[in-house]
Parts: C-alpha cells; sequence; structure tokens
C-alpha cells in the first residue's frame, strides 16, 4: 500500500511541474501588467494542437515543437497583447476580464471550427517507455514534461534576475510610473511579458501532448488550477508559484487516493486554496503587499 | 402597394393556405398503411435521431418492394415523421398530431426522457407504441400499459451482461473471476451504471473491492490507477466516456497494470477509442447493443444494404429501429385489419425467432409489461484494431483471447 502512496506522490511532483510553467507564465503576465488572463489555458490548448497537428501531419516530433514553439508562440503572445489586451491595461478589472474571458470562449469556439470537437491523442512509439524507482513507474513522457518545464521556470527566474530586460520588468512589476520617470518603455515591457507568459503555457501544452489528450475545452481546468496556484504561492511571486505548482500537483494527486472518492480531489485543493486566502492572503511566500 | 401586386399576394397566399390543407389531410388512402416516427429530427441530438430513422426507412423499404403488407391487399408502408426535437413537451404534441393523422402504431423515441412520457399519451389514445431503443428500466416497469412494446433491453441489463460475461468466460478458461473494482465518471450516466453494476456483481457472486467515481476532465488519474492496481481485482469494469477511456487505458499501461478493461458501450465502443490508441486498444472489452459482425445469417446483407443505402456502417440503434419495424409489419400481416385495438393484440402475440431476427439473441416477444423479456447485450473485443463480438456464444463471430495477455507479452 505505501507503494501506492509513493507512486500518487511521485505522479503528482510530475505533473505539478508542468502546473508550475502554466503558472509561472500567468504571474508574470499579472505581476507586469495587472491583468488576469483567462485565456491562459486555451494558449496551452494551442500549443497542444501545434505539437499534434505538427506530429500527424509534417512528422515534427513534440520535443522539437517545443523549441520552436518558444519563438512563435512568444509572438503570437506579442501581437495579442498589442492588438486586444493594450486598449485595457490600466482599465478596470471587470473590463479586462470580459476581455480575456470573451478571448478564451473565442479561441474555444474557433478550435473546435477548425480541428473538430473529437478528442484526439498522439501516438508516439516512446510514450510508453517507463522508468521504475522504488517498485513505481513513471512514464519517460512524464520525466520530460517535469524536467523541460523546470528548466525554464529557471531559465525565466534567472533571465529575470540577471539581464536588463529582466530587471526591467521586475521594475515595471514594482512600480509602473517608477520605471517610466527612469525611461524604461512600458509598452514593450508589457509586450514582452505577455509574449513570455503565451510561449511558457504553450510549452507547458506541448510537452504533455505524449501522453495526454487534446480537446478544445481542455482550456479552463489548467486556467483554474494556475489560478489557485498562483494565489498559494503569491501573486507575481515566481519561485513562489513554482512551490505551489508542486503542492498542488501533489495534493491532487494523493487528495484522489486519501479523499473517499477521486471525484473529490479538487476539493482537496480548494480546501487549500481558501485555507491560505484566510491565514496568508499574500500566498504561502509572498511578501505582505507584494 | 398597385393592385396587381395585390392579387400576387394574395394568389400566393391562397396557393400556401391550399397547400397546407393538403398536408392535414388524412395520408391513409387505402393502398397505403401510415406508420408514425417519433424521433429528434432537430436540435443537438438530430444526428442520432437521423441515424435511427434510417433503420426504419431501409426496413419500410424492403418490405415495401416485397409487396407491401399482404393480409391488406399489398399496401404500402408509408412513415410519418413527428420531430420531438429532443424534448418531452413537444414529443407528447406530437404524438397527438400523429395519432389524427391515423397512423397505425408510433415507433420511437430514442431518448428514454422523451419515451417516458410520450408512451403515457400514446396509451391514452390507444395507439400501439414500440420502443425499439430507449432502455430506462421504467418504460415498462410498473405502468401496466397495453400498447406500449419495448424491444430495447432494459438499462439495468447492459451491467447483467457484462458480469455475466465476466463469469462466464472466466469459468470457461478454468480460473472464475472473483473480485472486480468499478470505475466510472462521476455524472449520472457513470453512478447510475455503476449502481446496477453493484446490485449485478452481488447477484453473480463477484466481490466489489472498490466503486470509483472519478471526474471525466481529470488531466491526470494516476493515482486511481496505481490503487486499482494494488487491490488486483480480476476485472475492473468501466462507465467512461471516451477521452477518460482513452486516459485510463494509456494510465494503465504506464504503470503496467494487467488487469482486463470491461467497459460499458459509451467511450469503450466509440471508434475515436480506437484511433487514439492505436493498438493498444486491443483486447478491450465492451458490452454494446449489437455489432455487424454478429453470427446470424441475413446481418451481413443487411448490414451492406444499409452501408450502400446510407453511406454509414449499421449501428445498433439502426438494427433495433429494422427491427421494430419488422414487427410491426409481422403484427400487421397477422391483424389484418389497420384497427389499433386489433394491432395491438397481435403485436402482444409476436414471436420473431432465429434468423428472422437480427438482434443478438433468438425471439423477439413481449411479456405482460410490453418488454422484451430475452432481449441481451452483446460483448465485443477489440482485435487487431476491429471492434467483434465475442460474446454470448450463439451470436459470437471470434473467440474471446482471455486470460488477456500481461502488456509486456503483447
Amino acid at each position: 500500500m505505501s507503494d501506492v502512496y509513493l507512486q500518487a506522490l511521485i505522479s503528482g511532483l510530475m505533473i505539478g511541474g508542468v502546473y508550475a510553467l502554466v503558472a509561472v507564465g500567468l504571474t508574470l503576465i499579472f505581476g507586469v501588467m495587472d491583468i488576469i488572463n483567462f485565456a491562459h489555458g486555451e494558449f496551452l490548448m494551442f500549443g497542444m494542437y501545434a505539437a499534434y497537428f505538427a506530429s500527424v501531419l509534417l512528422g515534427v516530433d513534440p520535443y522539437m515543437t517545443a523549441v520552436l514553439a518558444l519563438p512563435l508562440f512568444f509572438a503570437l503572445g506579442w501581437a495579442v497583447q498589442a492588438t486586444l489586451i493594450r486598449p485595457v491595461v490600466g482599465k478596470s478589472h471587470a473590463i479586462q476580464i470580459l476581455l480575456t474571458l470573451g478571448l478564451s470562449l473565442l479561441m474555444q469556439a474557433l478550435a473546435q471550427y477548425l480541428f473538430s470537437a473529437d478528442f484526439q491523442s498522439l501516438k508516439l512509439d516512446y510514450a510508453a517507455a517507463t522508468m521504475q524507482i522504488a517498485g513505481t513507474r513513471v512514464g519517460w513522457t512524464r520525466v520530460a514534461a517535469f524536467a523541460i518545464s523546470m528548466g525554464l521556470c529557471l531559465a525565466l527566474w534567472l533571465f529575470l534576475q540577471r539581464t536588463d530586460t529582466g530587471k526591467a520588468l521586475r521594475a515595471c512589476a514594482e512600480e509602473h510610473e517608477g520605471s517610466l520617470a527612469v525611461g524604461i518603455d512600458l509598452r514593450r515591457m508589457y509586450k514582452i511579458a505577455f509574449g513570455l507568459g503565451i510561449a511558457c503555457v504553450a510549452i507547458a501544452g506541448i510537452t504533455m501532448t505524449p501522453f495526454l489528450y487534446v480537446a478544445p475545452v481542455i482550456g479552463p481546468k489548467f486556467t483554474l488550477v494556475a489560478f489557485v496556484i498562483v494565489v498559494l504561492g503569491g501573486l507575481g511571486n515566481i519561485p513562489g508559484a513554482v512551490a505551489g505548482a508542486l503542492i498542488v500537483g501533489v495534493v491532487e494527486s494523493v487528495g484522489a487516493l486519501v479523499m473517499p472518492s477521486p471525484s473529490l480531489k479538487d476539493l482537496a485543493v480548494y480546501v487549500l486554496f481558501i485555507l491560505v486566502l484566510l491565514f496568508r492572503p499574500q500566498g504561502l511566500f509572498g511578501s505582505r503587499g507584494a | 402597394m398597385n393592385s396587381s401586386t395585390r392579387s400576387a399576394v394574395l394568389a400566393v397566399s391562397a396557393l400556401a393556405f391550399a397547400a397546407t390543407l393538403g398536408q392535414a389531410a388524412p395520408a391513409a388512402a387505402q393502398d397505403e398503411v401510415p406508420v408514425g416516427i417519433l424521433l429528434p429530427l432537430s436540435g443537438s441530438v438530430a444526428p442520432i435521431g437521423i441515424n435511427n430513422r434510417r433503420g426504419h426507412e431501409l426496413a419500410v423499404e424492403e418490405i415495401n418492394a416485397d409487396g407491401g403488407i399482404k393480409a391488406l391487399g399489398g399496401a404500402k408502408l408509408v412513415l410519418i415523421d413527428g420531430d420531438t426535437q429532443g424534448n418531452p413537451n413537444v414529443g407528447i404534441s406530437e404524438v397527438e398530431k400523429l395519432a389524427r393523422r391515423d397512423v397505425v402504431a408510433i415507433m420511437g423515441a430514442y431518448q428514454s426522457g422523451v419515451t417516458f412520457p410520450t408512451t403515457q399519451m400514446a396509451e391514452r389514445l390507444g395507439v400501439p407504441y414500440i420502443d425499439p431503443v430507449a432502455i430506462a428500466d421504467s418504460i415498462t416497469e410498473g405502468r401496466g400499459f397495453k400498447y406500449t412494446f419495448k424491444i430495447a433491453p432494459k438499462a439495468s441489463w447492459y451491467a447483467r451482461d457484462q458480469v455475466r460475461f465476466l463469469v462466464e468466460t472466466s469459468e470457461a478458461a478454468g480460473e472464475p473471476a472473483k473480485s472486480v473494482v468499478l470505475m466510472h465518471e462521476d455524472t449520472l450516466f457513470g453512478t447510475s451504471t455503476a449502481e446496477g453494476q453493484v446490485a449485478a456483481a452481488k447477484e453473480f457472486g463477484l466481490e466489489v473491492l472498490d466503486s470509483i467515481s472519478y471526474p471525466k476532465d481529470t488531466a491526470d488519474i494516476t493515482s486511481t490507477i496505481a490503487r486499482v492496481k494494488d487491490l488486483d481485482p480480476d476485472a475492473v469494469l468501466l462507465v467512461s466516456y471516451i477521452n477518460d477511456a482513452v486516459l485510463i487505458t494509456k494510465t494503465m499501461k504506464e504503470l503496467d497494470v494487467n488487469i482486463p478493461i470491461i467497459g460499458t458501450s459509451a467511450g469503450h465502443i466509440d471508434p475515436a477509442y480506437i484511433d487514439n490508441l492505436g493498438k493498444d486498444a486491443d483486447l478491450t472489452f465492451t458490452v454494446g447493443e449489437w455489432n455487424a459482425d454478429i453470427d446470424k445469417a441475413g446481418v451481413a446483407e443487411i448490414s451492406a444494404r444499409f452501408h450502400e443505402k446510407f453511406g454509414v456502417a449499421m449501428n445498433g440503434h439502426a438494427a433495433e429501429t429494422y427491427m421494430a419495424t419488422m414487427a410491426l409489419r409481422d403484427a400487421l400481416e397477422r391483424a389484418g385489419t389497420t384497427d389499433r385495438a386489433a394491432l395491438r393484440d397481435a403485436l402482444a402475440e409476436t414471436e420473431i425467432c432465429g434468423d428472422a431476427n437480427i438482434l443478438p439473441y433468438d425471439c423477439i416477444r413481449f411479456d405482460e409489461s410490453g418488454q422484451s423479456p430475452d432481449a441481451q447485450m452483446v460483448v465485443l473485443q477489440i482485435l487487431d484494431g476491429e471492434h467483434k463480438t465475442v460474446w454470448p456464444p450463439a451470436v459470437a463471430a471470434t473467440e474471446t483471447v482471455w486470460p488477456v495477455p500481461d502488456w509486456s507479452a503483447r
């Protein structure tokens, strides 16, 4: 029986790693622009379809697509920010929510129209390969998704810490007017932040295509999980989002065993969420006022 | 508006009015027998309703080509459509309309939620009502209706036949199954079916180690599958939609869980299950209503004609609606009249057996409640990427692969 819990723990960590990359994108966009992107999961869905069709139609391996997706989805995010999001930056949250929620519905409908409502999944030769650790089994594709996601989170964090652009992004997140005063091009920073956020979530989706199905309706679940994680980790806090994601992954996975029914696994996550909101509204890892 | 346009408008209105009059006039010329078809032909379930109608259409075409109803001087069957739009209230008023158009009987209505109230209206109006597809137990249970005839098996028989298959097949292989784990998606479809499975397992002496409900849009089901592996039952009975069915099979392979999968139609009978899993779909079992490969004379020919006429494969619904029409023909021949009460009495005496019945059991009959008591499901196994009938033995197309080999041995 202990094997079962170890298995749940490990698979929870693996999926939690992917959640981290999804949440990091969301928290970056929120931190810099103060906008909640309700269409976040739909960009994940588009990433998954990109990997699916690249593999089925062109024979491109999903991991290759993940590399190509970085510039492509960065550009997509940049374009979406420049056209749709820019007019609502700094406006009331209600307007921003209506816009991103509308975008989410539009993207779902578009996917359904273009790709059909059918569930589809990739059949890859290597998808069945598993590694065994202490009586548990983990698919290599899940390990790869975890490793790529964690690597990208680290890379993003280093980028924000070490480079001038990264520091400028952090400055925007801290203080809009102050960064304007020292000559930072805010509009450009917004586009970069949105582009990076979208690239992150799209790659998270792509790393999951070898083991998960693709469907137009897959996005909202991930958007919701990412919200919970971002709140857990502290809004705009990247290391916090990573830690929050791993916690949520494990709580979901082990929760499915501990709760009377796996249907209640989400309950465990939301109970944690509410507890954090009540007792540590700044998030588990956020500092007050972040 | 000048006078010439005005008179043109008047003329058009008069024509339109005349056309409606023509439509409303009883279609029952002496050489035609109107038959009411009550199905959702528009709305969200229309594709299924339209497919159900094809079975009726093919049967009517064959009957008329064969000289119509001989006891009525070769009268031809004519289908009169009543569109329920998938809505019970619309269905009830359509029954009244069909009754006024002198249909001898009504066949429908695919959805149990529509069939239940519309059979009530038909009972009140004294119109024989044949239910080929709608499965809810409540349609024939405890109502004492005289005019309802249900060819469709009861919903609870899905679970019964799933469990019977497991017990019989494992006994035949010399290692009787003792325990099962149930997994079902957590909406009404899953939970209500699982209740039936628990009852059926108890009836056939199988121990239910656990009954697990899961959310069907889950992204990761590993820990639940790890639990199933730990419980190590002789089979896992699933009630799944397509995406979760695929995810569960994938995860079982990943965790090297070597337990036979027995699905409950829905996701596991969907061709997309095979498309998504490729060769990993092989050896999965599922119960179903019917399959075109069942071992009965005439089935292959009828399904080929169906495919030729409509361009799609014949499925269980179409086979059931086809047989409903054949049962009506049989009753009309014996009644020798279009009188509804006489036709009802003839239907109650129905006995269509052997190769005349393309459904996977011997005889279509109706008991006191109007239920076809011998109705049963088939069990299909996916072999080389195709659903093949493996149970019951009387109609099986091929041998069951049991015990199911381990993933590593495939």
